[in-house]
């Protein structure tokens, strides 16, 4: 894992463990009575199955997300600065 | 908690100060916010050293602190300065913090001096490029309406070759977000550490955006989606901002912090020393209510009056009023943890607004592109 944290790109992780797809079917959006919660099924069910595909990987990531990214995040960077 | 503050400062809570070297800056970008970039004055050496003296006695620094060189171009004040600089700072607040410093710069003045510079004192380095010739030298002119690609890219080149650490920031307009495979290729090229898109925001003197058109949004979207794909079939070469910020959003589970919105995890010093806290955006801007939104003078500070400080206190209540409404009232809020006041009051006058441009752009539209794009699960 230390060249996750040297250099780590979630979106990398993600892209690795779920099928990238141009389709509108988004999973969790069909029973959802607002928009907030449509929202928030969506992101549950992205990252169960990132953590499904990931396993232990996962659990690691998202220690370094916790340390790395905080309570998140700027990359160090945040906008114009 | 959300900037409230009760009768004392918060303790070890600074992350991030950004300081003014100069006003000035050599070019003078279509979309720049910044209001005194005409003005040459350099922040003194003992101003900075009695700022740093401040700092340490305010309790507000913790374990580690990043300095950002920016509000003006850095390079226009000599590379000695900044040795001079650097050990004021390290003597005093880098024995009780680590330091890390980090430029914002245009790159058109980097030189051999500079990189020197940077070796020595490990600093980190962000450059401003908005693509390629056609796109950069649409908006990031010199004062006499030049382009500043060529000299903007030599910098740029300068600093990769001498493997310093170096990210991009790229301002997305509503003629850039039109060319994502343009854009795209031109920075996978250049392997900066890190790619940032900001969009062209409203603030200060920069009073309209052209991402504020009707049909921008969409646009904006479109671009977003093809740029993703394209990170993406790339194998991630090319790592975004914006792309891991929203990932982490959401594999976090977490509602997100706001820097901008809790005091004092922001510092920012204007070259007079006037200083102030939330958005850097905000310092040295004119407002009918909040005047420069400065909190006074670093060097002179009593910090313990500042907690019933009249402006202090008007910006941190109407700052968390506008928190708690984006918590009610926008389904991104989780994602996003409030927006950025900058963007609130420069675009509705008001710091308790709610979604601005700027939130339906660099946060909505990003939340929702990385969500539709992971829309089928392969389990």
């Amino acid at each position: 894992m230390r060249e996750l944290r040297g250099g780590l790109s979630l979106l990398a992780t993600l892209a690795l463990a779920l099928e990238w797809s141009g389709q509108a079917e988004a999973i969790g959006s069909s029973e959802a009575p607002d928009r907030a919660l449509e929202l928030s099924q969506r992101a549950q069910a992205v990252r169960e199955a990132w953590r499904d595909r990931l396993g232990e990987t996962a659990a690691v990531l998202e220690e370094i997300m916790s340390a790395q990214f905080g309570n998140f995040p700027n990359s160090g960077h945040f906008r114009n600065y | 908690m959300t900037a409230a503050l009760g009768a004392s400062l918060p303790s070890g809570v600074l992350e991030l100060l950004v300081l003014q070297p100069t006003p000035f800056c050599n070019l003078d970008c279509s979309y720049c916010y910044l209001p005194h970039r005409d003005d040459r004055r350099r922040m003194p050496l003992d101003l900075l050293s009695r700022c740093c003296e401040r700092l340490q006695e305010s309790g507000l620094v913790g374990d580690a602190l990043t300095v950002v060189w920016h509000a003006g171009e850095p390079l226009v004040v000599p590379p000695g300065w900044y040795e001079e600089a650097f050990a004021i700072m390290a003597s005093g607040l880098g024995r009780m913090t680590r330091l890390r410093h980090s430029f914002q710069t245009n790159g058109t003045l980097v030189d051999n001096r500079w990189i020197q510079l940077f070796r020595d004192w490990g600093v980190e380095i962000g450059v401003s490029l908005d693509g390629p010739r056609s796109v950069h030298d649409a908006s990031r002119v010199g004062r006499r309406g030049q382009g500043s690609f060529d000299s903007a890219l030599r910098g740029y080149v300068a600093l990769r070759n001498a493997e310093l650490p170096v990210h991009v920031i790229a301002v997305l307009t509503a003629a850039s977000i039109r060319e994502p495979d343009a854009l795209y290729d031109f920075f996978v090229a250049l392997e900066p550490d890190l790619l940032a898109f900001n969009v062209e925001e409203i603030e200060g003197p920069h009073r309209h955006s052209s991402l504020e058109a009707p049909d921008a949004e969409a646009a904006f979207r479109r671009f977003c989606t093809r740029f993703l794909d394209r990170v993406v079939e790339d194998g991630c070469r090319l790592k975004v901002r914006e792309f891991e910020n929203a990932t982490g959003a959401i594999l976090s589970g977490r509602t997100r912090g706001n820097q901008q919105a809790d005091a004092f995890r922001i510092v920012n010093v204007a070259v007079d020393g006037s200083f102030s806290t939330f958005s850097p955006e905000l310092l040295g801007q004119a407002h009918p209510r909040f005047a420069s939104f400065s909190l006074g003078n670093l060097a002179t500070v009593d910090w313990g009056a500042l907690p019933a400080e009249p402006t202090f206190r008007a910006l941190v209540e109407e700052i968390c009023r506008g928190i708690r409404n984006c918590r009610r009232e926008c389904p991104y809020f989780t994602f996003c943890g409030g927006g950025a006041p900058a963007n609130k009051i420069f675009e509705t006058g008001r710091l308790d607004a709610t979604a601005t441009v700027a939130c339906r752009l660099g946060i909505m539209a990003m939340i929702d592109t990385l969500l539709e794009r992971t829309a089928r699960v392969r389990c």
